[in-house]
Protein backbone atom coordinates (compact mmCIF):
# COMPACT_ATOMS: atom_id res chain seq x y z
CA UNK A 1 0.00 0.00 0.00
CA UNK A 2 2.84 2.03 0.82
CA UNK A 3 4.64 1.57 -2.56
CA UNK A 4 1.40 2.43 -4.19
CA UNK A 5 1.11 6.00 -2.24
CA UNK A 6 4.90 6.48 -3.16
CA UNK A 7 4.50 5.63 -6.79
CA UNK A 8 0.76 8.23 -6.81
CA UNK A 9 3.05 10.65 -5.60
CA UNK A 10 5.62 10.59 -7.16
CA UNK A 11 3.60 10.38 -10.69
CA UNK A 12 1.81 13.44 -9.33
CA UNK A 13 5.21 15.57 -8.81
CA UNK A 14 6.70 14.04 -12.68
CA UNK A 15 3.29 16.12 -14.15
CA UNK A 16 3.75 19.37 -11.81
CA UNK A 17 7.80 19.48 -12.83
CA UNK A 18 6.80 18.82 -16.33
CA UNK A 19 4.18 21.66 -15.99
CA UNK A 20 6.53 23.88 -14.00
CA UNK A 21 9.09 23.38 -17.11
CA UNK A 22 6.86 23.71 -19.82
CA UNK A 23 5.07 26.97 -17.94
CA UNK A 24 9.03 28.50 -17.47
CA UNK A 25 9.16 28.22 -21.21
CA UNK A 26 11.92 25.27 -21.29
CA UNK A 27 10.51 24.56 -24.96
CA UNK A 28 12.78 23.18 -28.28
CA UNK A 29 15.14 25.80 -29.74
CA UNK A 30 16.37 23.68 -32.53
CA UNK A 31 13.86 24.55 -35.91
CA UNK A 32 14.39 22.94 -39.18
CA UNK A 33 13.42 25.66 -41.30
CA UNK A 34 16.59 26.14 -44.12
CA UNK A 35 18.63 23.71 -46.04
CA UNK A 36 21.70 24.94 -43.98
CA UNK A 37 19.84 23.97 -40.98
CA UNK A 38 18.60 20.11 -42.21
CA UNK A 39 22.35 20.28 -43.36
CA UNK A 40 23.93 21.14 -39.94
CA UNK A 41 21.51 18.07 -38.48
CA UNK A 42 22.83 15.76 -41.01
CA UNK A 43 26.75 16.95 -40.20
CA UNK A 44 26.41 15.94 -36.77
CA UNK A 45 25.17 12.50 -37.11
CA UNK A 46 26.32 11.74 -40.77
CA UNK A 47 29.32 13.41 -41.32
CA UNK A 48 30.12 13.49 -45.12
CA UNK A 49 27.22 13.44 -46.08
CA UNK A 50 25.28 15.83 -48.58
CA UNK A 51 21.76 16.87 -49.18
CA UNK A 52 20.62 16.48 -52.61
CA UNK A 53 16.71 17.29 -52.62
CA UNK A 54 15.25 18.29 -49.18
CA UNK A 55 11.48 18.31 -48.11
CA UNK A 56 10.93 20.49 -45.02
CA UNK A 57 8.18 20.68 -42.79
CA UNK A 58 6.60 23.66 -42.78
CA UNK A 59 6.50 24.19 -38.61
CA UNK A 60 10.09 23.32 -38.75
CA UNK A 61 9.88 19.82 -37.03
CA UNK A 62 11.01 17.06 -39.78
CA UNK A 63 12.46 16.99 -42.80
CA UNK A 64 13.37 13.94 -45.02
CA UNK A 65 15.86 14.40 -47.68
CA UNK A 66 17.91 12.22 -50.50
CA UNK A 67 21.19 12.21 -50.16
CA UNK A 68 24.34 12.67 -52.80
CA UNK A 69 25.11 8.55 -52.11
CA UNK A 70 21.42 7.61 -52.92
CA UNK A 71 20.32 6.75 -49.13
CA UNK A 72 17.70 8.79 -48.03
CA UNK A 73 17.48 10.91 -44.19
CA UNK A 74 14.94 11.19 -42.01
CA UNK A 75 15.41 13.79 -39.99
CA UNK A 76 13.20 15.27 -36.65
CA UNK A 77 14.16 18.11 -34.26
CA UNK A 78 13.96 16.70 -30.69
CA UNK A 79 15.12 18.76 -27.95
CA UNK A 80 17.94 20.75 -28.98
CA UNK A 81 19.34 19.04 -31.35
CA UNK A 82 18.14 16.54 -34.23
CA UNK A 83 17.53 12.85 -34.58
CA UNK A 84 19.02 11.25 -38.32
CA UNK A 85 18.49 8.15 -39.85
CA UNK A 86 20.06 7.68 -42.85
CA UNK A 87 18.94 4.39 -44.62
CA UNK A 88 18.75 2.83 -48.31
CA UNK A 89 15.58 4.29 -50.10
CA UNK A 90 13.86 0.87 -50.06
CA UNK A 91 13.77 0.49 -46.61
CA UNK A 92 11.59 4.11 -46.13
CA UNK A 93 7.95 3.68 -46.81
CA UNK A 94 6.36 7.12 -47.92
CA UNK A 95 2.71 8.07 -47.49
CA UNK A 96 1.48 10.86 -48.79
CA UNK A 97 -2.17 12.46 -48.41
CA UNK A 98 -4.17 15.58 -49.13
CA UNK A 99 -4.07 18.24 -46.25
CA UNK A 100 -6.55 21.22 -45.60
CA UNK A 101 -3.36 23.48 -47.20
CA UNK A 102 -1.26 20.99 -49.14
CA UNK A 103 -0.14 17.76 -48.35
CA UNK A 104 0.78 15.37 -45.64
CA UNK A 105 3.45 13.36 -45.38
CA UNK A 106 4.30 10.27 -43.41
CA UNK A 107 7.76 8.47 -43.73
CA UNK A 108 8.29 5.38 -41.94
CA UNK A 109 11.41 2.96 -41.34
CA UNK A 110 11.67 -0.26 -39.31
CA UNK A 111 13.25 1.58 -36.21
CA UNK A 112 11.07 1.44 -32.46
CA UNK A 113 13.10 4.50 -31.39
CA UNK A 114 12.31 6.16 -34.28
CA UNK A 115 8.81 6.53 -35.19
CA UNK A 116 7.21 7.73 -38.26
CA UNK A 117 8.13 11.59 -39.33
CA UNK A 118 5.41 13.54 -40.59
CA UNK A 119 5.62 16.65 -42.67
CA UNK A 120 3.18 19.17 -43.60
CA UNK A 121 4.08 20.41 -46.89
CA UNK A 122 2.71 23.58 -49.68
CA UNK A 123 3.25 20.59 -52.05
CA UNK A 124 4.86 17.56 -52.60
CA UNK A 125 7.99 18.12 -54.37
CA UNK A 126 8.87 16.98 -57.45
CA UNK A 127 11.52 14.04 -56.37
CA UNK A 128 9.00 12.97 -54.23
CA UNK A 129 6.04 12.68 -56.27
CA UNK A 130 7.88 9.95 -58.42
CA UNK A 131 8.38 8.58 -55.49
CA UNK A 132 4.62 7.87 -54.86
CA UNK A 133 2.94 8.43 -57.84
CA UNK A 134 0.85 11.69 -59.85
CA UNK A 135 -1.43 11.63 -56.51
CA UNK A 136 0.91 13.50 -54.61
CA UNK A 137 1.37 16.73 -56.79
CA UNK A 138 -2.05 17.17 -56.84
CA UNK A 139 -3.66 16.03 -53.92
CA UNK A 140 -7.45 14.09 -54.26
CA UNK A 141 -7.58 13.30 -50.88
CA UNK A 142 -6.36 9.61 -51.78
CA UNK A 143 -3.63 8.57 -49.90
CA UNK A 144 -0.51 7.70 -52.33
CA UNK A 145 2.16 5.37 -51.09
CA UNK A 146 5.22 3.71 -52.11
CA UNK A 147 8.87 3.25 -51.26
CA UNK A 148 11.46 5.97 -52.24
CA UNK A 149 13.30 5.46 -55.50
CA UNK A 150 16.05 4.00 -55.93
CA UNK A 151 18.35 7.32 -56.30
CA UNK A 152 20.10 7.03 -59.10
CA UNK A 153 21.48 10.08 -61.13
CA UNK A 154 18.41 10.38 -63.58
CA UNK A 155 16.39 10.14 -60.12
CA UNK A 156 14.51 6.95 -61.83
CA UNK A 157 11.28 5.40 -60.21
CA UNK A 158 12.53 1.97 -59.30
CA UNK A 159 10.66 0.76 -56.66
CA UNK A 160 6.86 2.14 -57.08
CA UNK A 161 3.90 0.57 -54.71
CA UNK A 162 1.06 2.07 -55.43
CA UNK B 1 23.92 -6.73 14.63
CA UNK B 2 20.90 -5.79 12.15
CA UNK B 3 21.48 -3.28 9.66
CA UNK B 4 20.54 0.02 11.23
CA UNK B 5 17.83 1.24 8.64
CA UNK B 6 16.21 -0.09 5.42
CA UNK B 7 18.39 0.72 2.80
CA UNK B 8 15.15 1.61 0.44
CA UNK B 9 14.36 4.35 2.53
CA UNK B 10 17.79 6.42 1.46
CA UNK B 11 15.97 6.84 -2.18
CA UNK B 12 12.57 7.76 -0.70
CA UNK B 13 14.18 10.31 1.64
CA UNK B 14 16.12 11.21 -1.46
CA UNK B 15 13.22 12.26 -3.27
CA UNK B 16 12.17 15.53 -1.68
CA UNK B 17 15.66 16.64 -2.27
CA UNK B 18 15.93 15.49 -6.15
CA UNK B 19 12.62 17.62 -6.27
CA UNK B 20 13.72 20.90 -4.95
CA UNK B 21 17.48 20.36 -6.55
CA UNK B 22 15.41 20.12 -9.54
CA UNK B 23 13.37 23.22 -9.24
CA UNK B 24 16.41 25.27 -8.29
CA UNK B 25 18.28 24.18 -11.49
CA UNK B 26 15.43 25.06 -13.57
CA UNK B 27 15.25 28.80 -12.31
CA UNK B 28 18.95 28.94 -11.98
CA UNK B 29 19.47 28.17 -15.90
CA UNK B 30 16.74 30.42 -16.64
CA UNK B 31 18.03 33.22 -14.56
CA UNK B 32 22.04 32.65 -15.18
CA UNK B 33 22.18 29.99 -18.74
CA UNK B 34 24.67 27.55 -18.47
CA UNK B 35 22.47 24.69 -19.17
CA UNK B 36 19.10 23.72 -20.73
CA UNK B 37 16.04 22.44 -20.28
CA UNK B 38 12.73 21.45 -22.36
CA UNK B 39 9.68 20.12 -20.71
CA UNK B 40 9.04 17.15 -23.05
CA UNK B 41 12.20 15.96 -22.42
CA UNK B 42 12.16 16.68 -19.32
CA UNK B 43 8.80 14.85 -18.82
CA UNK B 44 10.15 11.83 -20.76
CA UNK B 45 12.99 11.81 -18.39
CA UNK B 46 11.07 11.97 -15.19
CA UNK B 47 8.38 9.41 -16.24
CA UNK B 48 11.45 6.75 -16.60
CA UNK B 49 12.60 7.04 -13.32
CA UNK B 50 9.08 6.48 -12.37
CA UNK B 51 9.05 3.77 -14.38
CA UNK B 52 11.82 2.28 -13.08
CA UNK B 53 10.44 2.67 -9.50
CA UNK B 54 7.43 0.74 -11.20
CA UNK B 55 9.70 -2.06 -12.60
CA UNK B 56 11.27 -1.86 -9.44
CA UNK B 57 8.84 -3.51 -7.54
CA UNK B 58 8.71 -6.38 -9.90
CA UNK B 59 12.26 -7.01 -10.19
CA UNK B 60 13.64 -5.59 -6.97
CA UNK B 61 12.67 -8.80 -5.43
CA UNK B 62 15.04 -11.08 -7.65
CA UNK B 63 17.41 -9.16 -6.92
CA UNK B 64 17.10 -9.24 -3.23
CA UNK B 65 16.23 -12.65 -2.95
CA UNK B 66 19.39 -13.69 -5.17
CA UNK B 67 21.59 -11.45 -2.40
CA UNK B 68 19.86 -13.54 0.11
CA UNK B 69 20.74 -16.87 -1.72
CA UNK B 70 24.19 -16.40 -2.44
CA UNK B 71 24.85 -14.93 0.89
CA UNK B 72 24.33 -17.91 2.67
CA UNK B 73 27.36 -19.95 1.21
CA UNK B 74 29.14 -16.63 2.46
CA UNK B 75 32.71 -17.21 2.81
CA UNK B 76 33.22 -14.91 5.66
CA UNK B 77 31.10 -13.08 8.76
CA UNK B 78 31.67 -9.64 8.18
CA UNK B 79 29.66 -7.38 11.09
CA UNK B 80 28.29 -3.80 10.92
CA UNK B 81 31.53 -2.13 11.91
CA UNK B 82 33.36 1.06 10.33
CA UNK B 83 36.15 -1.03 9.18
CA UNK B 84 33.52 -3.33 6.93
CA UNK B 85 31.24 -0.10 6.04
CA UNK B 86 34.51 1.45 4.60
CA UNK B 87 35.44 -2.03 2.48
CA UNK B 88 31.91 -2.40 1.71
CA UNK B 89 31.74 1.16 0.58
CA UNK B 90 35.09 0.86 -1.97
CA UNK B 91 33.72 -2.72 -3.20
CA UNK B 92 30.27 -1.42 -3.86
CA UNK B 93 31.99 1.44 -5.95
CA UNK B 94 34.69 -1.10 -7.88
CA UNK B 95 30.91 -2.86 -8.10
CA UNK B 96 29.78 -0.78 -9.66
CA UNK B 97 32.41 0.78 -12.25
CA UNK B 98 32.62 -2.75 -13.89
CA UNK B 99 28.65 -3.34 -14.35
CA UNK B 100 28.72 0.03 -15.89
CA UNK B 101 31.64 -0.20 -17.88
CA UNK B 102 30.07 -3.97 -19.16
CA UNK B 103 26.52 -2.35 -19.56
CA UNK B 104 28.16 0.00 -22.18
CA UNK B 105 30.51 -2.62 -23.91
CA UNK B 106 27.82 -5.45 -24.44
CA UNK B 107 24.65 -4.73 -25.75
CA UNK B 108 22.81 -6.94 -23.75
CA UNK B 109 23.46 -4.95 -20.80
CA UNK B 110 23.47 -1.41 -23.28
CA UNK B 111 19.78 -2.24 -24.21
CA UNK B 112 19.17 -1.72 -20.51
CA UNK B 113 21.56 0.91 -19.72
CA UNK B 114 21.15 3.35 -22.91
CA UNK B 115 17.84 4.30 -21.84
CA UNK B 116 19.87 6.73 -19.26
CA UNK B 117 21.72 8.22 -22.22
CA UNK B 118 18.62 9.25 -24.53
CA UNK B 119 18.91 12.43 -23.77
CA UNK B 120 20.35 15.20 -25.66
CA UNK B 121 19.91 17.37 -22.09
CA UNK B 122 21.91 17.03 -19.81
CA UNK B 123 20.60 17.87 -15.97
CA UNK B 124 19.29 16.69 -13.07
CA UNK B 125 15.89 15.21 -14.87
CA UNK B 126 18.71 13.23 -16.83
CA UNK B 127 20.08 11.49 -13.61
CA UNK B 128 16.38 10.46 -13.48
CA UNK B 129 15.86 8.85 -17.08
CA UNK B 130 16.39 4.97 -15.65
CA UNK B 131 15.61 1.66 -17.00
CA UNK B 132 13.10 -0.33 -16.84
CA UNK B 133 14.54 -3.05 -17.77
CA UNK B 134 17.31 -3.73 -15.34
CA UNK B 135 16.74 -6.63 -13.29
CA UNK B 136 16.02 -8.93 -16.79
CA UNK B 137 19.37 -7.93 -17.43
CA UNK B 138 20.74 -9.43 -14.43
CA UNK B 139 22.83 -7.04 -14.11
CA UNK B 140 22.98 -7.80 -10.30
CA UNK B 141 25.68 -10.31 -10.76
CA UNK B 142 28.47 -7.46 -10.10
CA UNK B 143 27.13 -7.41 -6.44
CA UNK B 144 26.84 -11.15 -5.86
CA UNK B 145 30.81 -11.27 -5.10
CA UNK B 146 30.02 -9.02 -2.23
CA UNK B 147 27.72 -10.99 -0.58
CA UNK B 148 29.27 -14.03 -1.23
CA UNK B 149 32.57 -12.43 0.73
CA UNK B 150 30.27 -12.45 3.61
CA UNK B 151 29.42 -8.51 3.37
CA UNK B 152 25.52 -8.16 4.71
CA UNK B 153 23.08 -7.80 1.66
CA UNK B 154 21.71 -4.70 3.41
CA UNK B 155 25.00 -3.18 3.55
CA UNK B 156 25.34 -3.62 0.43
CA UNK B 157 22.00 -1.88 -0.92
CA UNK B 158 22.72 0.47 1.53
CA UNK B 159 25.80 1.67 -0.51
CA UNK B 160 24.20 0.58 -3.86
CA UNK B 161 21.51 3.30 -2.46
CA UNK B 162 23.92 5.69 -1.84
CA UNK B 163 25.77 5.89 -4.88
CA UNK B 164 22.15 6.31 -6.88
CA UNK B 165 21.65 9.46 -4.53
CA UNK B 166 25.19 10.61 -5.29
CA UNK B 167 25.01 10.17 -9.18
CA UNK B 168 22.10 12.41 -9.20
CA UNK B 169 23.57 15.94 -8.27
CA UNK B 170 26.58 15.19 -11.00
CA UNK B 171 23.93 15.49 -14.14
CA UNK B 172 24.14 18.99 -14.27
CA UNK B 173 26.34 21.60 -16.49
CA UNK B 174 25.46 24.34 -13.48
CA UNK B 175 28.83 23.15 -12.13
CA UNK B 176 31.91 23.63 -14.07
CA UNK B 177 35.85 21.87 -12.37
CA UNK B 178 35.69 21.65 -8.47
CA UNK B 179 39.19 21.78 -8.04
CA UNK B 180 40.83 19.12 -5.98
CA UNK B 181 37.70 17.24 -5.79
CA UNK B 182 38.16 16.26 -9.27
CA UNK B 183 41.07 13.99 -8.59
CA UNK B 184 39.14 11.87 -6.09
CA UNK B 185 35.58 12.08 -7.05
CA UNK B 186 33.45 11.51 -9.95
CA UNK B 187 31.86 14.91 -10.08
CA UNK B 188 29.13 16.67 -13.21
CA UNK B 189 32.87 17.72 -15.24
CA UNK B 190 33.62 13.83 -15.74
CA UNK B 191 29.99 13.05 -15.62
CA UNK B 192 29.15 14.84 -18.40
CA UNK B 193 32.05 13.62 -20.45
CA UNK B 194 30.38 10.19 -19.64
CA UNK B 195 27.28 11.35 -21.26
CA UNK B 196 28.93 12.75 -24.27
CA UNK B 197 28.90 10.95 -28.07
CA UNK B 198 31.94 13.55 -29.11
CA UNK B 199 34.55 10.29 -30.36
CA UNK B 200 37.02 11.48 -27.85
CA UNK B 201 34.64 10.96 -24.69
CA UNK B 202 33.01 7.82 -26.01
CA UNK B 203 33.41 4.94 -23.53
CA UNK B 204 34.71 7.41 -20.56
CA UNK B 205 34.23 7.91 -17.17
CA UNK B 206 32.01 4.87 -15.67
CA UNK B 207 32.84 5.53 -11.90
CA UNK B 208 29.77 5.76 -9.80
CA UNK B 209 31.43 7.99 -6.60
CA UNK B 210 34.65 7.84 -6.93
CA UNK B 211 36.84 8.65 -10.37
CA UNK B 212 39.81 6.49 -9.40
CA UNK B 213 38.57 3.40 -11.01
CA UNK B 214 39.00 5.18 -14.43
CA UNK B 215 42.24 6.29 -13.60
CA UNK B 216 43.35 2.91 -12.32
CA UNK B 217 41.79 1.37 -15.43
CA UNK B 218 42.98 3.23 -17.82
CA UNK B 219 39.48 5.07 -19.29
CA UNK B 220 39.54 8.02 -17.65
CA UNK B 221 39.22 11.02 -20.14
CA UNK B 222 39.34 14.98 -18.58
CA UNK B 223 36.36 17.27 -20.03
CA UNK B 224 37.90 19.52 -22.79
CA UNK B 225 36.00 20.03 -25.97
CA UNK B 226 31.93 20.81 -25.33
CA UNK B 227 30.26 17.60 -24.83
CA UNK B 228 27.08 16.65 -27.32
CA UNK B 229 24.93 14.80 -25.10
CA UNK B 230 22.65 12.03 -26.14
CA UNK B 231 23.89 8.58 -28.13
CA UNK B 232 25.03 8.06 -31.61
CA UNK B 233 21.93 7.35 -33.24
CA UNK B 234 19.61 9.49 -31.20
CA UNK B 235 16.05 9.06 -30.79
CA UNK B 236 13.29 10.37 -32.47
CA UNK B 237 10.72 10.35 -30.27
CA UNK B 238 9.32 11.32 -26.24
CA UNK B 239 7.70 8.43 -26.22
CA UNK B 240 8.77 6.38 -22.50
CA UNK B 241 7.74 2.82 -23.93
CA UNK B 242 10.04 3.30 -27.32
CA UNK B 243 12.70 4.77 -24.84
CA UNK B 244 12.41 2.14 -22.34
CA UNK B 245 12.71 -1.18 -25.05
CA UNK B 246 13.81 0.37 -28.05
CA UNK B 247 17.44 -1.08 -28.27
CA UNK B 248 15.70 -4.48 -27.12
CA UNK B 249 13.12 -4.20 -30.01
CA UNK B 250 16.00 -3.50 -32.26
CA UNK B 251 17.83 -6.41 -30.63
CA UNK B 252 14.69 -9.19 -31.57
CA UNK B 253 14.65 -7.43 -35.23
CA UNK B 254 18.85 -8.01 -35.53
CA UNK B 255 18.48 -11.96 -34.60
CA UNK B 256 15.65 -12.58 -35.92
CA UNK B 257 17.23 -11.44 -39.52
CA UNK B 258 20.88 -13.61 -38.31
CA UNK B 259 21.97 -16.30 -40.43
CA UNK B 260 23.75 -17.99 -37.79
CA UNK B 261 23.74 -18.61 -33.78
CA UNK B 262 27.22 -17.00 -34.44
CA UNK B 263 25.48 -13.73 -35.70
CA UNK B 264 22.47 -14.06 -32.87
CA UNK B 265 25.28 -14.47 -30.43
CA UNK B 266 27.40 -11.09 -31.53
CA UNK B 267 23.75 -9.23 -32.26
CA UNK B 268 23.33 -9.49 -28.48
CA UNK B 269 26.28 -10.02 -26.67
CA UNK B 270 28.91 -8.26 -29.05
CA UNK B 271 29.56 -4.66 -28.63
CA UNK B 272 26.94 -1.85 -29.24
CA UNK B 273 26.58 -1.63 -32.71
CA UNK B 274 28.45 -4.72 -34.09
CA UNK B 275 27.46 -6.26 -36.96
CA UNK B 276 29.05 -9.14 -39.11
CA UNK B 277 30.13 -7.21 -41.86
CA UNK B 278 31.09 -4.48 -39.72
CA UNK B 279 29.43 -2.14 -41.78
CA UNK B 280 27.49 -0.25 -38.28
CA UNK B 281 29.23 1.75 -36.11
CA UNK B 282 30.56 0.99 -32.77
CA UNK B 283 32.23 2.87 -29.82
CA UNK B 284 35.34 1.34 -31.19
CA UNK B 285 35.35 2.27 -34.69
CA UNK B 286 34.05 6.05 -34.54
CA UNK B 287 37.15 6.42 -31.97
CA UNK B 288 39.55 4.65 -34.41
CA UNK B 289 38.06 6.92 -37.47
CA UNK B 290 38.68 10.36 -34.95
CA UNK B 291 42.24 8.46 -34.45
CA UNK B 292 42.34 8.45 -38.05
CA UNK B 293 41.53 11.64 -38.81
CA UNK B 294 43.64 13.62 -36.02
CA UNK B 295 46.76 11.02 -37.80
CA UNK B 296 46.20 12.49 -40.91
CA UNK B 297 45.97 16.32 -39.90
CA UNK B 298 48.86 15.92 -38.29
CA UNK B 299 51.01 14.47 -40.91
CA UNK B 300 49.45 16.92 -43.39
CA UNK B 301 52.74 19.33 -44.59
CA UNK B 302 52.14 22.76 -43.31
CA UNK B 303 51.95 25.29 -45.92
CA UNK B 304 54.69 28.09 -45.12
CA UNK B 305 53.64 31.57 -46.19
Amino acid sequence: MNEIVFLGASALIVAVLALIAAAMGFRARVQLVTREDVQRALDAAEPGALLREVAIDQKGRAAIALLSDGRVALIKAMADGAAVRALKTDQVRVRVTAAKAGVRVRASMPDFGFPSVVLSLGAAPDWLSLAVGQDAAAPSGRAARGHLPLAGEDGAVLNVKN
Amino acid sequence: MPAPFDPKLIITYAVPGFVVLILIEMIWIKVRGGGRYQFQDSATSLSMGLGNQVAGLIGGGLVIASYYAVYQVRLFEIPWAWQSMLACFLLEDLAYYWFHRIAHERRWFWASHVVHHTSQHYNLTTALRQTWTGALTGGFIFWLPLVWIGFPPEMVLMFSAFSLVYQFWIHTETIDRMGPLEWVMNTPSHHRVHHATNPKYLDANYAGVLIIWDRLFGTFVREEERPAYGVISNLGTFNPFRVAFHEWAGIARDVAGAKSLREAFGFVFGPPGWSPDGSRKTSASLKAAWRAGLAAQESRPSVSA
